[in-house]
């Protein structure tokens, strides 16, 4: 899962890409709003992290150009300010949820997990099935019979966003956009690389559909 | 007022600046337009009193018989009514309105002021001036003169009046809004070095021997509770409504627990603690309280002491007694918790505590008998 996390601090930005990555998830990073609207735009995300208190404007401004723009993932909010008044006003301008600083690593991840698989498919739980594989969403585990399969969290984050899409077709272009961060060679075989590695641990789960890209049918 | 209270804390803060920019504005024109037009109509009437007054001056002199057609002229020409009485109030000639009044009427006008508006029945209301037994009046016209008045004020003056008010009341603002400003930007400033060091701990939790693991845990934990007493302690000095929504009712009795079970085993404690006391506060205002008491009896205690502790339920609320020797502490060591003036450093911790008792006008008693330190902190008794 991509997503675009705006913080202007650097040295709490590269903490959370660091935990965020480490648990599979892809992160691109904006320092200012201006960069952050620019980057929402023009790239598909599966989630916003944003902190209000940008260097060059309020935070909000951003989830409120994302909502007119017709950008419909999930966001969250990260603030300083985390009185009734601030997480109303984070809401009325289109956040799905909101975090108050200082925060548990652990937590935002549950929240960003929570939020993802929301805008996915709200029915789905933080810990589900696909065919014989559980998924367990906020500790990025994976268990086949009741044993554990070690995943790099790059072959996490294809094996989640497959399964959290079942029975669709999902071509390469897409894996590439929400399991890869902004950095990756889009003419790479990467893709196929990857989906041969999860194979050999997960069995013949993902379906080649030639031409069109991969799925996992239930 | 408790109403009013209620209503405005559920107003947003741009609802509630708006409508104090309104209200000041608003009550700023009222004002504004209301001497206004007081001052016109004061000086519309010092306008037509002195008019009089020379009117009445020409008049006198034309008061005279050989002068009577040059009189009637005159009287017609601005629109005048003329009385002339004697002595004994008896009339001595007539003229406008004066003709049809009967003679109680016209007795009553003798006795007018100076210069008086008065309502003659059937007629209206005139404006007379007397003196030297001769009356003259005219029909009042301030209501005339005001009309015109008040459209040039509504158009004019009004809009100006309007535009400064707003000024004045965005500054009135602006200089309400400075302290939670202020606060925000002490709680962001606070908050994001404390973000940094939690998020860093966090990453370096995995790579320490499993010894400083529950350390580092520790530490952090204690971190992110920080980041809320931000707010709280922000809250209480800025004596900000919008910051005071973290108030509940919470159970005075665990939340103490809590805390003793925490202190190391290496001294005594002898607690007796009522149980399920429910009070309403802002939590971590009264982790504050318990955790600066509790360390610094701790800190401050002798080598095999003990502490006294004792929460009892009263009246008004609660009541937290507590007791400890203290070998080598300062003489003036609560002084900053009883007395403003006394500013001795011990520790932000016992200020605070301070700080919070006198803003929510909890009861502070300190004693030191023999070296033993008693505190007690008692809720208000008009809760």
């Amino acid at each position: 899962m991509r997503i675009l996390l705006v913080e202007d601090d650097e040295i709490i930005s590269e903490n959370i890409k660091a935990f965020l990555s480490s648990k599979g998830l892809s992160i691109d990073q904006a320092f200012d709003k201006k960069s952050g609207i620019d980057k929402c735009f023009s790239e598909d995300y599966d989630l916003l992290i944003i902190d209000r208190g940008l260097p060059d404007g309020e935070g909000l401004d951003i989830v409120s150009e994302a909502r007119k723009e017709s950008i419909n993932c999930p966001i969250l909010v990260l603030t300083a300010r985390n009185q009734d008044q601030d997480i109303i006003e984070g809401f009325d301008h289109g956040a799905d949820d909101y975090l108050s600083k200082p925060f548990d690593l652990h937590v935002l991840l549950a929240r960003v997990k929570s939020l993802i698989r929301r805008g996915v498919n709200p029915t789905i739980k933080a810990v589900f099935k696909v065919n014989d594989i559980t998924i367990n969403t906020n500790l990025s585990q994976v268990i086949r019979n009741g044993n554990e399969v070690k995943l790099s969290p790059r072959e996490y984050a294809i094996f989640e966003y497959l399964a959290l899409h079942p029975n669709k077709v999902i071509d390469r272009t897409t894996l590439l956009t929400h399991a890869w961060d902004e950095n990756v060679d889009l003419f790479s075989n990467t893709v196929d690389v990857h989906i041969n590695y999860l194979r050999k641990k997960l069995g013949n789960v993902i379906k080649t559909i030639r031409g069109k890209g991969y799925v996992i049918t239930q | 007022m408790l109403l009013l209270n209620k209503y405005l804390s559920k107003i947003s803060l741009a609802g509630k600046l708006t409508l104090l920019v309104g209200s000041i504005s608003s009550f700023i024109t009222f004002l504004s337009f209301v001497l206004f037009i007081q001052l016109i109509f004061y000086s519309t009437e010092l306008q037509i009193k002195n008019t009089l007054s020379l009117k009445h001056q020409e008049v006198t002199d034309l008061a005279k018989p050989e002068k009577s057609s040059e009189l009637a002229n005159y009287l017609r020409l601005n629109d005048l009514s003329l009385f002339i009485f004697d002595e004994n109030n008896e009339v001595v000639a007539r003229y406008g309105i004066y003709r049809n009044l009967d003679s109680e009427t016209l007795k009553s006008l003798t006795k007018a002021k100076e210069y008086e508006d008065r309502m003659i029945l059937d007629y209206g209301e005139y404006d007379m001036y007397t003196k030297n037994n001769i009356q003259i009046s005219s029909k009042n016209t301030i209501l005339y003169i005001l009309k015109g008045s008040l459209g040039k004020t509504i158009i004019i003056i009004l809009p100006i009046i309007w535009f400064v008010s707003i000024a004045v009341s965005v500054f009135v603002a602006k200089i309400f809004i400075s302290p939670i400003m202020k606060a925000r930007n002490i709680s962001h400033e606070l908050k994001t070095p404390l973000t940094r060091i939690v998020s860093t701990l966090q990453l370096l939790i995995d790579d320490v021997p499993f010894n400083l693991k529950e350390k580092i845990k520790n530490s952090y934990e204690e971190l992110l509770n920080l980041g809320d007493h931000v707010d709280s302690i922000l809250s209480m000095y800025s004596a900000n409504k919008t910051y005071s929504d973290k108030i509940s009712i919470i159970n005075i009795s665990r939340e103490l627990n809590i805390f003793l079970n925490d202190i190391p085993k290496t001294i005594t404690i002898n607690a007796k603690i009522e149980k399920d006391i429910s009070y309403k506060i802002d939590k971590n205002l009264i982790h504050i309280i318990f955790r600066n008491l509790i360390s610094n009896a701790i800190k401050y205690n002798t080598k095999n002491g003990y502490i006294k502790i004792k929460l009892k339920k009263i009246k008004s609320g609660w009541e937290l007694s507590m007791e400890n020797p203290t070998g080598n502490r300062n003489e003036t060591f609560y002084s900053s918790l009883g007395n403003e003036d006394k500013k001795e450093s011990h520790g932000l911790g016992m200020t605070l505590v301070k700080d919070i008792c006198h803003s929510k006008n909890f009861d502070i008693q300190i004693s030191n008998t023999n070296n033993i330190y008693k505190i007690k902190i008692a809720t208000p008794q008009n809760k």
